[in-house]
């Protein structure tokens, strides 16, 4: 049975953005519930970071309130290094600190390569779009951690590479998040 | 070798635009079928029919590809000291047009080889340095571009190796046999051998030229086709899409995983080694096969519209327009195996699909929703009763009568004169004022406008979305919050593209 039609929609809706607006238009921290401010500078030795809500709630809290169709993607922001750092970054959500884990682990959520992340043309031009963000779904591995109970306030992503980077490369993460689509 | 001196250069600014130059592309060629390959078709479970005379590209490891790979080592010597590094058809010309190598620039190489003006050196500026996306955005134009790139190198390696069949063998470097999985092919791993040592390079990673497979010891599988997964060509909101997914994923771990970072593992460097070419044409296949399963490349202008210039198998300047390389069959080839790829979710159903019942006098009633680049808010308002029907009760009224009935919210007719390249998060009683990135438990579902054309196309008005709002509905009128007009309120993820003008036919709610 219908309940409710929009009748008058031509009249009714309007536009939020503008000057002054409440309403803010959509940005690119739209449905981010988890971040890690860096600059993350990675090295042979692996990086932890704490992803903490950005919003009020525990992660948990804000996990558990999402519906089960929605995906969750880690967002690494703003890659940058002198030189290419020869080794892939593997990332792992939920990887207690010091653990070795074998090479089928399912915290791992995916493989970061700085392949067009660094400067060209002899350095006298920036890099291209590799380095402005790359994403990572993680909704299967999110949910496996929180239906086992292992997210609480927030959540821990672990940087490992495979060998050591090559020297002076300096590979850097500006930021990463935790968003939701 | 012969064909070289029919080469005759076109000065200054003149160019061939594609749609004159391919009848004539294949040289005297253009498959004939002599080499028993004419008209095969892609034996993968998604493959489409060839179109004829088409030639094949084949698996480096197939008898076919290991011929293919013989044709290549020569030109490829050929092309290396046969051929001077200015010309077009040299090596060092090609490698440069991807990148040029990063201990030296563009304006300096340019300087050292031409010394004085000349047509080559007007075709280098034109062309070197041009690698999409490293040197210039959008992003979307990484796979039509090196297509563009693989498919005149492939021209003229035929040129220099006077085979007008050859065609260029792809690095299938993510199958799963154990034995050939991430292994790069024995033809390029036979430094000083006389027919295939110009396929060596000594810069690649430790243990690649020993046969190693390239990600021996990484966890994960950075060798994974799962790119082919994604739904949609372009990115919306975080979510990747083929192109970027395939670009940063695959397409870049087997550079990193193959050389350092003077070789593979580096933009400028990575076309100077000749496994570069096996691996872009498997990174075409990978495109190939995305599309042979009904994916949908853009649609935009901007997009078809981009050219390159690049030098076809007589040194030629040529023009290539993407809007000419969407497709493999009209570039006269095909491969010999597509790779599976995973369904995506179920499309928004035709309306006799799906078991929503919606009164017929509600479609008389639509009104569009213009979707704009900030939040949009509409009403839902109550729908006026006919006048042989009496009002309907008050919407609060009706949510508490639900009991065992589910509350739908359904978004119909949506259409879009492009795709607006971000999804649109919808709302229920979102309160005036509120920043929607704030209104989580407002939120209802997600829309996207893949699948969805143009105003006034059929299939935009026979689907549909629907969002089970029952529990939210409920919340919000046992907190007094509901009302009996509750505002809809849709916003975009990020910036939608300004040519889009998408638009939501109709909003309903519907009890079931």
């Amino acid at each position: 049975m219908l309940l409710t039609a929009v009748a008058a929609l031509a009249p009714a809706f309007l536009a939020c953005a503008g000057p002054g607006a409440t309403v803010a238009t959509a940005s690119e921290d739209d449905g981010m519930i988890a971040v890690a401010a860096g600059p993350i500078e990675l090295s042979e030795l692996p990086s932890r970071v704490r992803l903490a809500p950005s919003g009020d709630r525990p992660l948990a809290a804000e996990l558990e309130a999402l519906g089960p169709d929605r995906r969750l993607y880690l967002v690494l922001r703003g890659l940058s290094a002198s030189a290419p750092p020869g080794v892939l970054f593997h990332l792992y959500l939920g990887l207690p600190a010091g653990a070795e884990p074998a090479t089928d682990d399912p915290r791992h959520v995916g493989s970061l390569n700085f392949f067009g992340a660094t400067p060209v043309d002899g350095g006298t031009r920036p890099p291209g779009p590799a380095a402005d963000w790359q994403s990572f779904e993680v909704s299967r591995a999110v949910r496996s951690l929180g239906e086992r109970g292992l997210i609480g306030e927030a959540i821990e992503l672990t940087i490992r590479a495979t060998g050591s980077p090559t020297e002076g490369a300096r590979p850097v993460i500006g930021r990463v998040e935790l968003v939701v689509q | 070798m012969s064909k070289l001196t029919r080469r005759a250069f076109l000065g200054g600014t003149a160019a061939i635009p594609l749609s004159l130059w391919l009848p004539g592309c294949n040289g005297g060629g253009g498959g004939n079928g002599s080499n028993g390959v004419e008209g095969e078709g892609p034996t993968g479970p998604t493959g489409t029919g060839p179109s004829p005379g088409a030639l094949v590209r084949h698996d480096t490891r197939s008898p076919e590809g290991q011929a293919m790979l013989e044709i290549y080592a020569q030109a490829v010597n050929q092309m290396k000291t046969a051929i001077a590094e200015g010309d077009p058809l040299g090596w060092v010309f090609q490698w440069y047009t991807h990148a040029v190598r990063n201990d030296r620039t563009k304006a300096g190489e340019i300087a050292r080889i031409y010394p004085t003006a000349s047509p080559d050196r007007d075709l280098a500026n034109d062309m070197w340095n041009t690698c999409r996306a490293h040197f210039g955005p959008p992003e979307d134009d990484f796979l039509p571009w090196h297509r563009m790139y693989v498919f005149f190198f492939e021209q003229i390696i035929r040129q220099v190796s006077g085979n007008d069949e050859f065609t260029l063998p792809y690095w299938d470097y993510s199958v799963a046999d154990p034995a050939l999985h991430g292994v790069i092919p024995p033809e390029f791993r036979q430094d000083g051998d006389p027919t295939f040592g110009s396929l060596f390079v000594g810069k690649r990673n430790s243990g690649v030229n020993a046969g190693q497979a390239i990600d021996q010891g990484e966890p994960g599988n950075p060798l994974s086709t799962s790119a082919l997964g994604e739904c949609g060509y372009s990115q919306q909101g975080v979510i990747p899409g083929f192109n970027r997914r395939l670009d940063f994923g695959l397409h870049g771990n087997i550079h990193v995983l193959t050389g350092d970072s003077q070789n593979m593992g580096s933009v400028p460097w990575a076309a100077g080694d000749p496994i570069f070419w096996m691996h872009h044409c498997n990174i075409d296949r990978l495109w190939a096969s995305w599309n042979a399963a009904g994916r949908v490349n853009p649609s935009t202008a901007a997009w078809l519209d981009q050219e390159f210039v690049f030098a076809d198998r007589d040194g030629n300047r040529v023009v290539g327009k993407t809007a000419d390389f969407t497709s493999i069959a009209p570039l006269g080839y095909t491969y010999d195996r597509l790779e599976p790829v995973p369904p995506c979710p179920p499309a928004p159903a035709p309306m006799d699909d799906v078991p929503v019942v919606v009164q017929p006098r509600t479609a008389a009633r639509a009104q569009p929703i213009s979707l704009t680049a900030g939040a949009v808010r509409a009403t839902l308002a109550p729908p006026p009763a006919e006048l042989d029907e009496q009002p309907a009760p008050p919407l609060g009224d009706q949510v508490r009568a639900l009991e065992d009935k589910r509350l739908y919210l359904v978004a119909r007719g949506l259409a879009t004169d492009a795709q607006p390249g971000v999804l649109y998060h919808v709302y229920l009683g979102l309160p005036d004022g509120t920043n929607p990135a704030a209104g989580g438990e407002h939120l209802v579902g997600t829309l996207n406008f893949f699948g969805f054309g143009a105003h006034g196309d059929d299939m935009s008005h026979d689907a549909y979305y629907s969002f089970d709002v029952t529990d939210l509905a409920k919340q919000l009128e046992a907190d007094g919050r509901l009302g009996g007009s509750p505002s809809l309120t849709i916003a975009p993820v990020g910036t939608p593209a300004s040519e889009a003008q998408p638009v939501v036919g109709e909003v309903t709610l519907v009890e079931q």
